[in-house]
């Protein structure tokens, strides 16, 4: 019994690293491909850890030479335009200028029932709004509305505004974030300095702090010490 | 760039090791097959005190390299051949011999099998 508590710990953290060594994508953004590959991964890993008559190496290898080729794979793909169309496809255009794309529809066997269903989903209700309407690789649908159809922008109203730098996390959990600090080029003491302005006398006593070059955002201390 | 690397290292490093495990498979299993040739031999010519010698040193050889063949043979494999070895056991202890050849003939086909099973050929690739 032991043994299957060891061998689930060392299959779920191989699991967990490959997955990391993968990259960083949701679900929904994977590519055919490393979807089947990822739930490749988790069969194969589960194998060995019900059975221990299975060697454990027999879920090991295979994990880690999928994880290999989906890696090389991947930066083939990046490398050569021939090798991702053959892989991922390419995107398809439903609909254009506001008329469906018939043969396109087709081939995908993609109904307009579905069409309508992603319209909804994506708070679009009416057909002739939409510039274009895209089938992407991972099958999700992406759309373009018109640009009378479009929420205006900033730009459109002609409003002066001034981009601000995204605030980062600064202080998380009492520790501070040094890279964050200096790439909102700031230093300790302008730091030490808002945290005086704020009253806070102790940076462990604070939860979550985010700033960016301008001031401090949000702070939240920790509980039972809140203000 | 470092990730294709690490991958190209991780890829050569799990064929090497296949590679390298196929090849210990192979020479141990031959040589193993080789005793218990060796065996039937002297039981032929009645020996059966050569025979037992030969058979302690073929069980001797097989409990050191079990540590590292299980690293990829299913166990029901390992236990099929362990039952041989009680039964050649027994056959020493008891001195009766009449079942010999049949258990002999087992742990060779045994033998040979884990190497076709694990051969990088056609068959065991479908």
């Amino acid at each position: 019994m032991l043994a299957i508590v060891v061998r689930t710990v060392i299959l779920y953290l191989l699991v967990v690293f490959s997955l990391r060594f993968m990259g960083k994508k949701q679900i929904g953004q994977l590519e055919p491909s490393e979807l089947a590959v990822a739930i490749m991964i988790s069969e194969l890993a589960s194998i060995p850890m019900e059975s221990k008559d299975i060697p454990l190496v027999n879920g090991i290898v295979p994990v880690l030479i999928l994880v290999c080729c989906e890696v090389l794979i991947s930066w083939l793909i990046l490398k050569n335009v021939k090798v991702r169309k053959y892989i991922s496809g390419k995107p398809s255009i439903l609909v254009e200028h506001g008329v469906l794309q018939q043969s396109a529809l087709k081939d995908l066997r993609f109904t307009t029932d579905d069409l309508l269903e992603e319209m909804r989903m994506n708070g679009i209700t009416n057909i002739s709004d939409i510039q274009y309407a895209i089938m992407e690789t991972n099958g999700q649908v992406s759309f373009v509305l018109k640009k009378s159809a479009s929420t205006p922008t900033v730009e459109d109203l002609s409003l002066p505004i001034q981009d601000d730098q995204m605030p980062f996390p600064i202080v998380v959990k009492g520790e501070i974030y040094k890279d964050n600090l200096k790439r909102i080029n700031r230093t300790e003491d302008w730091l030490n300095g808002e945290l005086k302005k704020l009253h806070i006398t102790n940076k462990k006593d604070i939860l979550l702090l985010c700033a960016n070059d301008k001031k401090v955002m949000f702070t939240q201390l920790k509980e039972k010490k809140q203000k | 760039m470092k990730m294709i690397v690490i991958t190209l290292c991780i890829l050569l490093l799990m064929i090497g090791f296949a590679i390298g495990y196929q090849a210990y498979l192979e020479d141990t299993m031959k040589k193993y097959i080789a005793v218990v040739e060796e065996m039937d031999r002297s039981m032929d010519l009645g020996d059966y005190e050569a025979a037992k010698e030969e058979y302690a040193r073929l069980k001797k050889d097989w409990l050191k390299s079990e540590k590292i063949l299980t690293i990829s043979i299913e166990h029901n494999e390992i236990d099929s051949i362990m039952e041989q070895f009680a039964e050649i056991d027994s056959y020493f202890i008891k001195n009766i011999y009449e079942d010999y050849y049949q258990t002999s003939y087992k742990l060779k086909l045994y033998f040979r099998h884990l190497i076709e099973k694990n051969r990088l050929n056609l068959e065991t690739i479908l």
